[in-house]
């Protein structure tokens, strides 16, 4: 099995509001780090403070500016799962529009004293859900192309900083994400929010309605299952 | 496979260890600096397009507008006779007629009392996604078809079918649990396709259930047939009475009769759905 390595370092994803009246909100009980997250390369969800309370109020009276920083602040995170679940680029910047379009009706709803994270992980993670069930998304997917790899498609096309490096990098990204698309969704999802976006085993839970032993217990599998079909791809 | 959990990282196989090592060795997915512009400018002025994807040009759209014209009487007469139908062909919406549990059920992630009928109801809709919690047990009908939801499962609920057209419908069932399906007299003439993760199951009228476990998909048939589309194309009937399970990739692990139990369930479930939704 070919190694994948990036240096150790551990990250939770979310971050609880600075200002937040209630320190022990449950909202914040995802910042709490997860046993698994000590070994191996961090996940490469990034780590998002939460906006203060204050500029959370903003947003949630729709000032613009407010939105804008909002926006600025969430959109990597957002695209990022939807790449990453839907392994598609055309049907992830669809999903993506779904999930701002679902944000922005709901944002009068937002609660200023809680991280606004896991509420748009939930979101994200039911509209990349649906999208992954519909006819049209499995089209989608039986026509990927290299524009679909973006990063692949400019090295090709325009040489890049270092053509090889980028390539055997967007070969190496293309070949897990084509291993991760082969798993069950239901396996996907799991490693997905755990491993790439770096949620805890109990948000994880939170997110898809289950309990923490059965996502434990899906995980390993799921990793299992991940782990074999990366090794027939490198075999092949 | 190994299926213990993994709490010390000893105890992971080269496997499980390479393939969470490659997933977290992923990079940030950066997205079109295009499609990230035009996505802040939608989501800061609250007015977003129909699609993603850039917009065609408008060529020709002036002289198309006239001919629009000239034909949108007859045109408006037609959509408003096919919005009548549609309406009149609208069969009735699901009813919640019995929840229990103590935990929180998920309706499309929002968290719902298990045992609180009213704010079911009102979460309750065709198409829906529901994520049964331990324990938890929901029962909803409408007049052709009863659905019995225990913990555990993860499913989608179905648009009921409709009294003249639209009277094939689909949905899936996800999860580690039991879902059972009751069709009555009203279902005849439709066809309910239910995608479980090993294979497609086709309905014309029966009683039957999914008992999804990790790893396999258990399906029982009451009466009738179910026929089950396997992912390699082929197709298995299971016929009044019989039970087959089966692996994610669709191979048999074991087929013969339902046990008793599961009988008295769908038996069970089939004379309420006269009761309940009558």
């Amino acid at each position: 099995m070919e190694s994948l390595h990036v240096p150790p370092s551990v990250r939770a994803p979310w971050k609880p509001v600075t200002s937040s009246p209630d320190p022990t909100h449950s909202s914040h009980e995802s910042v709490e780090r997860d046993e698994t997250r000590e070994a191996g390369p961090a996940a490469p969800g990034r780590d998002i403070e939460p906006p203060p309370r204050e500029e959370l109020l903003r947003v949630r009276d729709r000032d613009p500016d407010a939105l804008g920083r909002f926006f600025d602040r969430y959109f990597p995170y957002v695209y990022g799962l939807t790449v990453r679940l839907l392994g598609n680029r055309a049907a992830a910047e669809d999903a993506t529009q779904d999930v701002l379009l679902k944000v922005h009706r709901a944002i009068d709803r937002l609660d200023p004293d809680r991280d606004p994270g896991p509420w748009l992980t939930t979101i994200t993670y039911n509209v990349a859900r649906d999208r992954w069930r519909s006819a049209s998304d499995r089209m989608e997917r039986q026509s990927a192309s290299i524009d679909d790899q973006p990063e692949l498609a400019h090295v090709l096309r325009d040489g890049g900083p270092d053509p090889e490096q980028g390539a055997l990098a967007s070969e190496r990204e293309a070949l897990v994400q084509e291993a991760l698309m082969r798993l069950p969704e239901s396996a996907r999802e799991v490693i997905v929010l755990h491993d790439y976006q770096g949620h805890t085993h109990d948000r994880v839970a939170e997110i898809l309605g289950s309990s923490h032993a059965a996502i434990r217990k899906r995980y390993s599998r799921a990793l299992q299952a991940l782990g074999e079909i990366l090794r027939e791809m490198l075999d092949a | 496979m190994n299926d213990t959990h993994h709490d010390s990282h000893d105890e992971w196989t080269d496997a499980q260890r390479a393939g969470r090592n490659a997933v977290r060795s992923l990079p940030v997915a950066e997205a079109d600096p295009d499609f990230r512009a035009a996505m802040r400018e939608q989501f800061v002025r609250g007015e977003f397009q129909k699609s993603a994807r850039p917009a065609r040009r408008a060529g020709g759209r002036r002289r198309a507008g006239r001919r629009i014209f000239t034909w949108a009487a007859p045109v408006a007469v037609a959509a408003a006779l096919a919005i009548m139908i549609g309406v009149l062909n609208y069969s009735a919406d699901w009813t919640v007629v019995h929840a229990a549990g103590t935990d929180y059920v998920m309706v499309d992630g929002a968290r719902v009392p298990c045992d609180d009928l009213s704010p079911l109801q009102a979460a309750i809709q065709p198409g829906c996604r529901v994520q049964m919690p331990e324990g938890g047990q929901m029962e909803v009908v409408t007049d052709a078809m009863a659905l019995q939801i225990n913990g555990g499962t993860d499913v989608t609920i179905p648009t009921p079918p409709g009294r003249w057209f639209a009277r094939t419908i689909d949905s899936d069932v996800l999860g580690d649990g039991t879902f059972r399906v009751a069709t009555g007299p009203e279902f005849e003439g439709a066809r309910y396709a239910l995608h479980t993760e090993a294979a497609t199951l086709e309905i014309t009228g029966t009683a039957f259930s999914v008992m999804n476990s990790p790893g396999t998909v258990c399906i029982c048939v009451l009466d009738g047939d179910v026929q089950a589309k396997l992912p390699d194309g082929s197709t298995r009937t299971i016929g009044p009475g019989g039970r087959l399970t089966l692996a994610l990739d669709g191979s048999t692990i074991d087929a013969g009769s339902m046990r008793p139990g599961e009988r008295d369930a769908l038996t069970d479930l089939r004379e309420r759905l006269v009761t309940a939704s009558r």
